[in-house]
Order: structure tokens, then sequence, then C-alpha cells
């Protein structure tokens, strides 16, 4: 069987989205390295004694170091290996700030702030690559902005790191420097002036003029790299919840996928429409990866298959490696497969098992991590989603602070000549993202009941929405010094420049 | 009762549901003027050929200077007067042309619109009329660094006063208030021993006054905005409880203390959130205040009537707040809530920061990263990154900045306006000036109370982490300006989990450690 469940999922998300999205534990540290690589045209090649050095003291303790790394450690005395084990600590402390370091030279992902830190990491490559597609095409100084940042070395992480490069790593080719190849479907219109890519490339643009520019020799604000990953990392999301939508012809919809973001903590009916509008997003990310999923199968000659060799195949267990090692867990999933199949309604065979392998790879029972879990966990690790309670499958939108702010610097440009009032603001957020915190009623209910998202009113206030919700989103802009309230009810969005 | 027609009780009711200026007779305005630096400020701008700008917020008293100084002028027609230009439909038409032609025609004026409109006419047709950019220059820098010497004085023509920064909870507006309210308006208290007659006797006495405006004074200090109308409408409740008229049988719910916590308003919102006679304790005050409200009830089993004492006892804590000295405990109602700040104030109020202040500050601000003594003549420079969402495992530090890179600034009025508001600071800034731009971190009682709480041994992971980050954008900005060494220094790696540090050198590419 030279076709696998995993393989499907992997190949149905690439021809809709154009990347592979199949991952449990995608964080942005994972694109980070590879888009950086892009940027740069190279990346670092770590010894294994550098790699031995960060990895765990407990697994690998000092005693067992090579003598090349221990001897970088001086003093008045040599510092013993207790001591040298300390330090090790406290430096994975600093490099694990984003989770991603482990002692593998192809999953470890340290954070970084210059190119030294930045190496050949083979996970989400793809990703990387679709991000630094939206840079490219952005304005150049972005780029040459990150090239830079990325070139100095004095911020206080390169200089911690400093006597181990310049011992044990040196500059390599990290992965293929490649062009984003783009999903196999809608690709043409990928920049379509009302498309999602084409908005966030303007979103870069705006985030781009709040950027610092290298001055001196000696300057270094690693700071603009956070707020452009963490704006790429929105960029992903919203991409991937936008896709069904654009490449869809008959959607039924005038207006793309809303977010509506959650602030007040006085409305029960906000939040749980944002928990609504959340489980939608996911749908839509699966329907989009439906989509793919029959493209897939077509391509496998899946089209061809008659009623009696698909039952055939399912009793030989022939249709599909379901990438298990264990007879009996096969044997059983197998049987669900052909249980699957008999009662799906479908008149077409196709469209039968195009059903049943999308409700396959959907169902946890399979172990194949669909594009769906993955802006699921991927949304909340970026601080986009926030559980209800203690309930992972309970979440809303409600951007952390660090993502708030990159979002408004994407929306809105330096300087007192780019002010705008609160609702022109929000109105931008709308059109620009489709995110809906209660600025315009009428608009933003006409688009969240185009996605059947309705928000009742509630003990608290008749329109939650358009009080509560704007008013707590008024304050958090005024908390992170974006905006500044008036009398009178007026409320102007400015970002300092 | 009354001894004007318009000025009785019904006036007072009125004023205790919100006023508003255009609306009250001449009498009643009068009556209900109260006198500050404003008055002789705009009399003699207007006498100099000026245009004022009066802005802020509804209730600050903007259009009652208009009518009064309109009242005063000789030849009023002379003047441009536009009491209240907010309501306008048509900022063009009904403000901007009319006040071109005055401005064109050398007229003096005032023009009052609350802020959130001039913003938006500043906004909308700022490019269109060029007076606009005076107003929008001096709206922006009606407070200034103190040395700031690069902020150009405004222009002579035009002048823009914003009442949100005036403090009316200061003592002499708090003190003419009152007296206005007591007797100005209600002079004859022994007609009648109704509730209202039984209130204004309370607030004349010297001691009930004395607390409320030491009480107000608290209040000032907080970062909140009340308005002259919030100060009125708080004075007029607490005499009348809303009531047209006085009622003789009366229970204690329409008691002035009592209704100081039961009104509806910007300063009855701060009294109930900041002076909760129920959440101010003092240990000997409370025991002898809930012993009385025990005795007062004497029930005959205390568990069935703990609601009713308790009742009782936040009735007697409350009168304590206004009557201390005539309940005779030993104490003074000040003594709840009265806590100097001494460290805060000395910084925000010296004249000029001395090297010491400078130096106590910076070691504030090291403790709270360092779990050593904090240096005095340097701040060390900390960091974090991370591209995920959430707060850092740890952060680190390669740098560290000279006292004389720094100086500490309050920010004051902009001369062309100190002698037309009171204005109290409620934050001083620590600026960075050796850059090419200045780096502020702007330090208010709150973030103030966190050095000295860290300082006094509260654990690092006890932190504020919104507030930490607020620091390190600081100190991120500073980075940028520095110039530092990028082979050589000392890292200091902390522990944000458990506050402990690391720290070594790192020199021709080798780490040394001690």
């Amino acid at each position: 069987m030279a076709q696998d469940i995993k393989q499907l999922t992997g190949r149905a998300g690439e021809i809709v989205f154009g990347f592979k999205a199949n991952s449990r534990s995608l964080r942005p540290i994972h694109f980070t390295h590879p888009l950086f690589n892009h940027i740069l045209d190279y990346a670092y090649v770590y010894d294994d004694d550098l790699l031995d050095l960060w990895d765990k003291p407990s697994k690998k303790p000092s005693s067992e170091l090579s003598t090349n790394i221990k001897s970088l450690f001086d003093g008045s005395r040599p510092p013993n290996n207790e001591r040298i084990d300390r330090i090790r600590r406290y430096m994975r402390l600093i490099l694990n700030n984003d989770e991603v370091l482990y002692n593998s030279p192809i999953h470890n992902a340290p954070t970084c702030t210059s190119d030294w830190l930045v190496t050949k990491v083979t996970d989400a490559v793809s990703i990387g690559r679709f991000l630094y597609f939206l840079i490219d095409h952005s304005d150049d100084s972005l780029e040459r902005k990150i090239d830079s940042q990325l070139r100095d070395h004095h911020d206080g992480i390169s200089l911690l790191v400093r006597p181990l490069i310049q011992s044990a790593a040196e500059r390599g080719p990290g992965v293929n420097v490649d062009e984003w190849e783009g999903p196999e479907i809608g690709n043409d219109s990928i920049l379509s002036e009302d498309g999602i890519a084409q908005n966030l490339l303007n979103g870069f643009n705006r985030l781009n003029t709040h950027l610092r520019e290298p001055h001196g020799a000696s300057s270094s604000y690693p700071h603009d790299l956070e707020r452009v990953i963490r704006f790429g990392s929105f960029a992903l999301y919203l991409f991937m919840i936008n896709r069904n939508y654009e490449i869809r012809e008959n959607t039924h919809h005038n207006y793309r996928i809303p977010l509506l973001f959650h602030f007040t903590t006085e409305s029960d009916s906000i939040e749980n429409a944002s928990v609504q509008n959340v489980n939608i997003a996911q749908s839509e990310v699966e329907n989009a990866t439906r989509f793919g999923v029959r493209l897939v199968l077509d391509n496998w000659g899946w089209k061809s298959f008659d009623e009696a060799e698909i039952i055939t195949r399912l009793e030989e267990q022939s249709l599909i490696d379901l990438n298990r090692n264990n007879e009996e867990k096969v044997a059983a999933e197998f049987e669900t497969l052909r249980s699957m199949y008999e009662v799906e309604p479908a008149e077409n065979t196709f469209d039968k098992l195009v059903n049943v392998f999308s409700n396959a790879i959907h169902d946890s029972t399979f172990n194949s991590y669909p594009p769906r879990n993955t802006v699921q966990s991927f949304g909340w690790r970026i601080g986009l989603l926030q559980p209800r309670g203690n309930r992972a499958n309970r979440r809303r939108f409600q951007p952390s602070a660090e993502l708030l702010e990159s979002i408004v610097l994407s929306t809105i440009e330096p300087g007192p000549e780019h002010q705008m009032t609160l609702p022109e603001f929000c109105e931008r957020l709308r059109e620009q993202y489709g995110i809906i915190v209660g600025g315009d009623m009428e608009q933003d209910r006409a688009h969240l009941n185009d996605w059947g998202i309705r928000i009742g009113s509630d003990v608290s206030a008749s329109d939650p929405l358009g009080s509560l919700n704007y008013r707590a989103f008024e304050n958090t802009l005024v908390d992170l010094d974006y905006a500044t309230k008036y009398a009178d009810g007026v409320t102007l969005v400015e970002v300092v420049s | 009762m009354s001894l004007k027609p318009d000025l009785g009780p019904e006036f007072l009711s009125r004023l205790a549901r919100g006023g508003f200026a255009e609306t009250l007779s001449e009498s009643q305005r009068l009556a209900i003027h109260i006198e500050t630096k404003l008055d002789e400020f705009l009399s003699s701008a207007l006498e100099q050929g000026k245009q004022i700008v009066l802005t802020g917020n509804p209730g600050d008293g903007k259009t009652q200077y208009i009518l009064i100084q309109k009242e005063d002028r000789s030849a009023p027609d002379d003047a441009f007067w536009l009491p209240d230009a907010s309501a306008a439909t048509d900022y063009k038409d009904d403000v901007l042309d009319p006040w071109q032609e005055a401005l064109e025609a050398d007229q003096p004026g005032i023009l009052a619109i609350n802020e959130g409109p001039l913003h938006e006419i500043l906004t909308e047709f700022g490019g269109e009329y060029s007076f606009l950019t005076k107003v929008s220059y001096q709206l922006n820098h009606q407070t200034i660094l103190e040395n700031d010497h690069d902020i150009e004085l405004p222009s002579e023509d035009i002048v823009v006063v914003n009442l949100e920064y005036r403090n009316v909870l200061s003592r002499p507006i708090a003190r003419q208030a009152i007296n206005k309210l007591t007797q100005s308006v209600f002079v004859d208290s022994a007609s009648s021993d109704g509730h209202i007659e039984y209130n204004i006797s309370k607030l004349r006495n010297d001691r009930v006054q004395e607390n409320i405006k030491r009480l107000f004074g608290s209040l000032g200090k907080l970062d909140v905005h009340v308005t002259i109308r919030d100060l009125l409408n708080f004075i007029a409740y607490i005499i009348t409880g809303g009531k047209t008229q006085t009622v003789v049988d009366y229970d204690d719910d329409l008691i002035y203390y009592n209704l100081a916590y039961t009104g509806r308003g910007g300063l009855f919102d701060l009294l109930r959130t900041y002076r909760d006679p129920e959440v101010l304790t003092h240990p000997f005050v409370d025991s002898a205040l809930w012993a009385e409200a025990q005795q007062n009830v004497n029930p005959r089993d205390i568990e069935d009537a703990r609601t009713e004492i308790r009742q009782e006892y936040v009735r007697k804590k409350r009168r304590f707040i206004f009557e201390d000295e005539a309940m005779d405990l030993g104490y003074s109602s000040k003594d709840l809530y009265h806590v100097v700040d001494y460290g805060f104030l000395n910084h925000r109020n010296a004249d000029t920061a001395s090297s010491e202040d400078l130096e106590n500050l910076l070691r504030r601000l090291n403790g709270y990263f360092s779990d050593s003594e904090g240096m005095t003549y340097e701040l060390q420079l900390w960091s974090a990154h991370r591209y995920i969402g959430g707060s850092t495992q740890a952060i680190v530090s390669r740098h560290s900045v000279s006292k004389s890179d720094f100086d500490i600034k309050r920010p004051k009025l902009n001369p062309v306006i100190t002698d037309a508001i009171e204005y109290v600071p409620s934050f001083f800034v620590l600026e960075y000036t050796a850059g090419d731009v200045p780096v502020r971190l702007k330090i208010g009682r709150e973030m103030y109370s966190s050095f000295q709480r860290i300082e006094s041994g509260i654990p690092y992971i006890l932190r504020d982490r919104e507030e930490e980050q607020v620091i390190l954008e600081f100190m991120r900005d500073i980075e940028y300006e520095e110039t530092k060494s990028e082979t050589s220094g000392t890292v200091t790696i902390k522990d944000t989990n458990t506050g402990k540090t690391e720290r070594f050198r790192i020199r021709d590419n080798h780490y040394e450690v001690d």
C-alpha cells in the first residue's frame, strides 16, 4: 500500500492551503527558522558538541561534554561540572523560551534574536515559505529591516551564545530556499484584491511602518522580530480559516469569516457567540480539507473503484495504510472504516469514499492530525484563543496583549496624520481581517448573521456587543496606549511614532 | 424656608440630579459659582484681546464660566462667545466660520467645547483652518515635563485651557462648594427641623467640613477626573437626598453621611470604591463602634440579629468618617485612610530632582529584578525574547546605563496656563536622556508601590506581569539607543519562575565563571 492516511491528511492540506499544516505541536518558532533562513539565504549548523551542551543536564551531564566545549568555561579556577550544569540550565531557559529546544538537529528550534540562532529546522518549512512569500511581496524595506536585525549581534542573547557559535557552529545552507509554490487550488487568485492574502500583505506593509531602521553600528531591537512573527502567526491562522470561503464557488456568504473578539467579562452571550464563531472557523478549515481529500483520492485513482472493490479492499485491509503496527488496532480501524462506508448516505461511490475518509481524518480514532486540529491548538498557542474556564474545547477569540499589539500595528500607521476614530478603526479591522468588536452595530450584525452567529440580549445589556464588548475593547486599547478617550464618547486611535 | 424665590430646596434638588448652567437663572448661577483663579485668568486674557478655548468634560463648568464672564463684561457684544460648540450640528457653519471671522476681526472671546468634539474638529478640519494648528498644538501641550526646553510656548492670540487637568477636589474649591450650597442658598436653617435643615447645620460644622475637605483631598490624589458638576451634585445630594421639600419625620437614610454613600455620580463612586467604611478597618474604632451597635440593637440573640447589628455598625462608621470628634472615640477618621506615601510624594513634588532622588529611584528599579540590593549608580537593563504568547521563562541582562544618563522629570502645567487652573500630577517620569530621542518611564503611585513592595521582601514571582512588561519595554527602548560591545560583557540570566539569577562574563569568546 503506497498510500497512507497521514499522507492523505498532509496532501489534502497542501492542496488547499499550500503547506503542510498537520502538526500537533506547531509553534511560531518552528516556521520562524525557515522564514529567517529564507530571508538570510543561510542558517547555522551546530556541532553535536554544542547540541549536547544545550541538552538537559540531567540527560547529558557536564561530565560527558566534549573537552572542546568545556574548555570554553574558565575562571580564577576552572569551574566544576556542577557549576557548568547550573549555567547550562539557565542558558536553556533563555533558548527554550519558545519551548522547542530539543537535542535534535532536525527539530531543535531555539529562540532567535540573530542569525547565529537560525538553524536548519525542517518542521513547518512550507509555512515559513508562505510567510516569506507575503513578506517578499510587501515593501522591500521590510525584508531589509529583518535581515539587518538578524545580522546584528549586540543583543544579550547573541552575546550569550557567542563563544559557542564561534567554537562549535558554522554557516551552512539550512533548508532549501525555494519559492512558496502556493496551493494547487486557487493559486492564480491568491493575491486578488479582496483576498485575505492581499489583506495580510497590506498588514505586513503597515506593520513595517512601525519597525525600526538600523541606526548606527550598535543598535539592536529584536523586539521587532517578535512583532513580525506574531503577526505572521495571526496571518497563518487567518489564511487557513478563510481558505474554504475563497476556494468554493458557491459559498452563500456575503462576507469573509468573522472573528468575534470577546473582550467584555460581563456578557455570556458574547462569549457564547465567540465560542460558536471559533467552532465555525474550525469547520471552515475542515471543509477546505475535505475539498482537498476529494482531489487527493481522485489523484490516487480511487474514482475508478466500484463498490465491490472498495468492500474487498476494506476487508483485506489493503485500501490504505493506517500507519499502525498493532494488528488488532488495524483490524478494528478497518472495521470502523467499513461501518462508516456502509452507513454513508451519498449515492455516488466516489462521494461516499470522499466523505468516509474526510470524516476519518477528522476522527481521533485514526490518529491523523488534520489542519482543523492544527488551527485549534495553534490559535491557543499564539494567544488568539482563550479557553473558557479549563475547557479546551470551549475556546473563544480573545487575543493576548502581545498579539493584539501586532494586529493594531498592522492596521494603522504611526503618527497623528493617521489618527482615526475608534469606529473607523473597528471598521478597518472588520474589512481587513473580519475582526468584529462591536464598532458598527449594523455592519457587525449583518456580518455575523451571514455566518449564522447571533448574539441575544442578556441580563447585563440589551445590546452587549455594541455596548459592553465595544467599551471593553476601547478600554483595552486605552490601556495599551493606542487610544485616548475624550468627552462625549469620542475615542481616537493613534500609534505614536 | 427659601429666602429667594428661585433658590429653594427645589433648586438644590435639581443640582443633586445634575443641573446645567444654561438652564439656570442669573441668581442661581451666581449662587453656585465657585471662584477660582480661572475667573481672573479669563478676565485678564479677555482684557488682553485673546481668544480662549475652554475644553474638558461635560460638567467641568465651561459654559458657566462663559456666562459669568459675559455678564461681567461692560460691552459683551464686542466679544465672541460660543457657550457650547459641542452641540453644533454643523461645525463649519456654526463654529469654525464664525470663529475665524472673530479672529480676523481681532475680537476677544471664549469658546467652550468638550474635548471629544474638539478633537473631531481638529482631525476633520485641521487642514482647512490654519488657526486650528495652534489649537491642536496647545491642546497637546497642556502639561510639559520640567526642563523640557524643546516645547515651544503657544502663540499669544489663542489660549487653550483643558479643564480635564483641573483638580476640583482641592481644599479651597471644596470649601467654597460647601459654603455656597449651605449659606448662599439656604441661610435660615432655624426655621424648620426637616432633614435638609439638619444636614445643612451639620455641613456648616467646622469639624465636619474639615473631614469632607480631607476626604476630598485624598480622593483628589487618585488618577480619576472629577468635574465641578460631580462636586456640586454630591453636596446638593447629601443635603437634600434628591427631595424637593424637606422631610420632617425622616429616618437615617436621609442623613448626609448615609446619603454620601447612596447617591449616583462620579464622586459617589469614588467614595464607595476607595473610602468604604466597611473596608477601611481600624481595630479600636471598629470594636468600639461594633459594641455600640450591639448595645443599640440590644438583641436577645446576637446570632439572629447579626445583620441588624452590622447595618447599625455601618451607619455609625459612616458617621464617624465625618463626625469623629463628636463621637469621641479617641481617634481621628483620617486614621482610617490616611497613608502618606512619602517616597512617591517626594519624587513627584520636589522642585528639582536631586542626585540622591535619582539614586534612590534607580536602586528601587534595579531591586525590581535583582535579588541582591539594587545599585544606585547605574540601571541594569533586562530584556526578554519569545515568539510564543505569554510571559517568558527567563529574562537576560547584559548592559547597565550610568546614572548620568537619566533624569527625573515631573509634569507641570504649560507656563501659559499656570495661572488658570490647579493641577496635581499623578505621576513623575524617569527619562533616559543620552539617546537621539528621550525614552521615558511613567511612574505612578501603583508602580512606585510595587518597587517598595519588592524592596520590602515581597517575592519577585508575585510581581504584576503587565507592569513588568512596561518596565521591560522601557529598558528595551534604552538598549536600542545604547552603544555596547558585541564581543564582551557580563550576562545575567534570571529565572522568572524562581526569581533566581546566574551571572558570568563573556570575554575572548570564553565564559568567565566565578
